[in-house]
Formats: C-alpha cells, structure tokens, sequence
C-alpha cells in the first residue's frame, strides 16, 4: 500500500495490511470485522 | 504502552479491540509486546504503508527532539516509566483511531511530535462520546 490513502473520519478506515508475530500479512478489515476497534500507531516500541 | 495496559478492563466493559501497531517487523511487535506484559493485538508495519494510509507522518529532528519532548520525557522518568531499546523507525509520529465494525472510521487522533502519545483516557471518552454514552 502507498502513501496515497489518508483516513478521514466519517469515511472508510484505509484497509491496511500489517505484520503478525510470524510474519505473515493480515488485512485490518480481519479485525473490525469481528468487534469496533482502536488502531494505536506507536512511534517506537521500547 | 503502560498506560494504555493500565485501562485495559475499561476496553474490554466496552468490547473493544486494542491492536498497537508498530513501525517495525511483527515479529519484533509481539516481542516486545511480550517484555512488557501488553495485553493487547501487536502487529507490525515495517513498510510504513499503514502509517502513511492513516496520515501518520514521518516527523524530522525537528519534531522527534524539542524542549517539549525532553520535558516530556524528564516528566515520564520521574514518574516511573522507563523506556527499553527502541525498536523500529525512530521517525514515525503516533496516532489512533477508532474504526466500527462496518470498517467506518469514527475518530482520528495524529501526534504532533514526539512528545505526543495516545491517551487511554482520551481514547476511550472519545469511543463513550460517540456510543452515546
């Protein structure tokens, strides 16, 4: 995914993939598809 | 991370699902998350693209070390919090959201600087707020 989606509110949450613990690729929409969620973006971890 | 972890019973009474994300491997998201007893969702994003798709900038020197980040910093170290090696893109500003279970996106919150980070407390007024609560 680029840089070109900006999430705004009211819209529809940009369906992003991320990395699991194994490495392998999950879609976001896998997780608000199942209960509301908050996505906290961390700077680091540590 | 402590204090989101702090109100995790007030995410669960209102079933919730907190998944932190970070700007480095998944692998080194759920480590970490490990370490310090998170009890939450990790997941990694060592491409940056979910940060750039939420409108999470990467911030310069400017934004990552100013008097208020090392105020900030002073004022969590005498609190208690300690910080452990930092893990991944070191330039990446935070933020959260708040998405329904239709995929709506309800709330945006994006960090200024590096001083900023997601308040549980503010989070969670924000989610009452909108459930009419």
């Amino acid at each position: 995914m680029g840089g070109e989606i900006v999430a705004e509110v009211g819209g529809m949450a940009p369906d992003a993939m991320l990395e699991d613990g194994g490495g392998k690729s999950v879609p976001l929409s896998g997780f608000w598809k199942e209960s509301s969620l908050v996505l906290v973006f961390m700077r680091h971890l540590g | 991370m402590a204090q989101l972890r702090r109100h995790k019973a007030e995410f669960e009474d209102r079933a919730i699902r907190l998944i932190a994300v970070s700007p480095s491997e998944g692998s080194s998201a759920e480590s970490v998350c490990g370490v310090f007893d998170f009890p939450f969702t990790c997941l990694g994003d060592p491409s940056g693209g979910a940060y750039d798709a939420y409108g999470l900038e990467r911030g310069n020197l400017g934004k990552i070390i100013r008097l208020r980040t090392i105020w900030r910093g002073i004022q969590a170290f005498a609190g208690g919090n300690r910080q452990g090696e930092t893990i991944g893109d070191r330039f990446r500003l935070p933020g959260a959201f708040v998405v329904n279970e239709g995929g709506e996106l309800l709330w945006a919150w994006r960090g200024r600087d590096a001083s900023e980070h997601p308040r549980a407390a503010v989070i969670l007024s924000a989610f009452d707020e909108m459930a009419g609560k």
